[in-house]
């Protein structure tokens, strides 16, 4: 089903300023290793809506925000199952291979996943524009592999804000899209007989 | 006795005269300091360790102490002046989000010659990664010059001002791994005060200008340590395979859309901007 407003999205996007704005909110909802231990499961999912800075913010609710509305007009609804799994799989990511990460937030690891699948499906189409797309899903990719590899990564600790950027949700993030793109895309081709 | 002997005799005199003073009074040195070299290895005949490569935990708990030293003289340096100084670069270094504590070590748990035997100890007191270990070197110069030889021989003590006092300091930061031996990088901070004081307010004038050059030197040492510490921070990038970083525990985590990404995003929305605004 094709939506002409990205509510997906949006609602996405509104939780995230509200999430900010509210201290409360800020404690409940983060992801909390500690707080994940004793049960409060829900933090997986919603660590993202989480911000530590206003260009923290912004930053990731521009690109999210962008690259959602085009791909949401492309999937329609099912695009809130992609933002779910994404969600879901970096959460549990985190948990699983970064134990000594104590608290997450941000939105990034989606904003990579949502730029990825909107590249992904430009390479797939057979217009000229192709080999341009197909370029830059290289580009990205080398980006996010070199982020993951190089110690520069891990210095971002010493630039003057006030967490450390972690990877490893961009790189789930964008297996994670890519994983929803062929699956989409085998069902989109699949014709009935 | 001629007169072309006593003449002489006047002359020899005067001689003497000028040389004992000079001797009592003249180029006298005043010198203080510690170093990192005596307090790390004591053991000159000793064969050094290599150190390993340091595994730096981010973020570090960082120690700053003074090196025991020699113990000076009458100088401006005191107590209170090093605890000031320590509080300074303390300051300094809490202003980065790389470190996450940072302790003022007293000096008396630096025992002289004590070596990495003795930071290991502190390491385990104090619950530090890397230490910052200060030492001083002060040298005080009392040249006399014309101006008081003409004071001790023909006018009087009080009037002419003949003590040129140079005061040359250095105040050194080494930033060492404890765990791996490995130094990670130094600055220093520098000063000269040429001073001039009549005798009877010598002592006090060399106090206060020892008290000042290490003043100078600190400030000129916080300002180099930033610079040291970008040098460091690159090296750091440039060779990973001499430097090994990880997370301490309970680190917080961002996920977080850098230049590079948004740049690349931008270019991409602008990009299909545009082919759509030519498709319609």
């Amino acid at each position: 089903m094709k939506t002409r407003w990205p509510l997906c999205t949006l609602m996405v996007l509104s939780m995230s300023v509200l999430a900010s704005m509210w201290p409360a909110a800020v404690e409940a909802l983060i992801y909390d290793r500690q707080a994940i231990q004793v049960g409060e499961v829900w933090r997986l999912l919603s660590g993202h809506l989480v911000h530590f800075s206003s260009a923290h913010l912004v930053g990731d609710l521009l690109v999210f925000g962008i690259a959602g509305y085009l791909i949401e007009r492309q999937l329609g609804r099912q695009v809130g199952w992609l933002y779910l799994a994404m969600s879901a799989v970096i959460g549990l990511s985190l948990w699983v291979l970064d134990p000594a990460l104590a608290r997450f937030g941000g939105l990034s690891g989606l904003a990579y996943g949502n730029v990825f699948y909107m590249v992904a499906s430009m390479a797939h189409q057979h217009t000229p524009a192709r080999p341009v797309a197909v370029a830059l899903l290289i580009v990205l990719l080398l980006k996010i592999f070199r982020d993951f590899c190089e110690p520069a990564s891990v210095l971002d600790v010493l630039t003057p804000q006030p967490f450390v950027t972690v990877p490893l949700s961009h790189l789930v993030g964008v297996l994670m899209a890519g994983t929803f793109f062929i699956i989409t895309t085998k069902e989109n081709n699949h014709v009935p007989a | 006795m001629s007169h072309r002997h006593q003449r002489s005799i006047q002359l020899l005199w005067t001689i003497i005269v000028i040389l004992a003073l000079s001797g009592c009074a003249g180029h006298v040195t005043r010198h203080n300091s510690s170093s990192v070299v005596s307090y790390l290895y004591p053991d000159k005949d000793k064969p050094i360790e290599a150190a390993s490569i340091p595994r730096l935990s981010l973020p570090l708990r960082v120690g700053v102490a003074f090196v025991p030293g020699s113990s000076g003289r009458d100088t401006g340096f005191t107590e209170k002046a090093k605890t000031e100084l320590l509080g300074n670069v303390a300051n300094h270094f809490k202003q980065h989000n790389f470190v996450s504590s940072l302790e003022i070590i007293p000096s008396v748990y630096l025992s002289p010659g004590g070596s990495f035997a003795n930071l290991e100890q502190i390491r385990s007191m104090h619950g530090i990664d890397v230490i910052v270990l200060v030492s001083y070197d002060q040298t005080q110069f009392t040249d006399e010059g014309l101006a008081s030889i003409t004071y001790w021989t023909l006018i009087g003590a009080y009037i002419i001002p003949g003590e040129k006092n140079d005061t040359h300091t250095m105040v050194d930061a080494v930033v060492y791994d404890i765990q791996s031996r490995k130094m990670l990088f130094r600055a220093p901070g520098i000063s000269h005060i040429k001073g001039h004081s009549t005798l009877v307010n010598l002592s006090e004038e060399l106090r206060q200008d020892s008290l000042q050059g290490f003043r100078l030197a600190s400030d000129d040492l916080l300002v180099k340590l930033d610079d040291q510490l970008a040098l460091f921070k690159q090296r750091v990038k440039e060779r990973p395979e001499e430097y090994q970083i990880v997370h301490s525990p309970g680190y917080i985590g961002g996920g977080n859309v850098d230049t590079g990404f948004l740049m690349f995003s931008g270019l991409l929305f602008g990009g299909l901007g545009l082919a759509r605004s030519r498709a319609a």
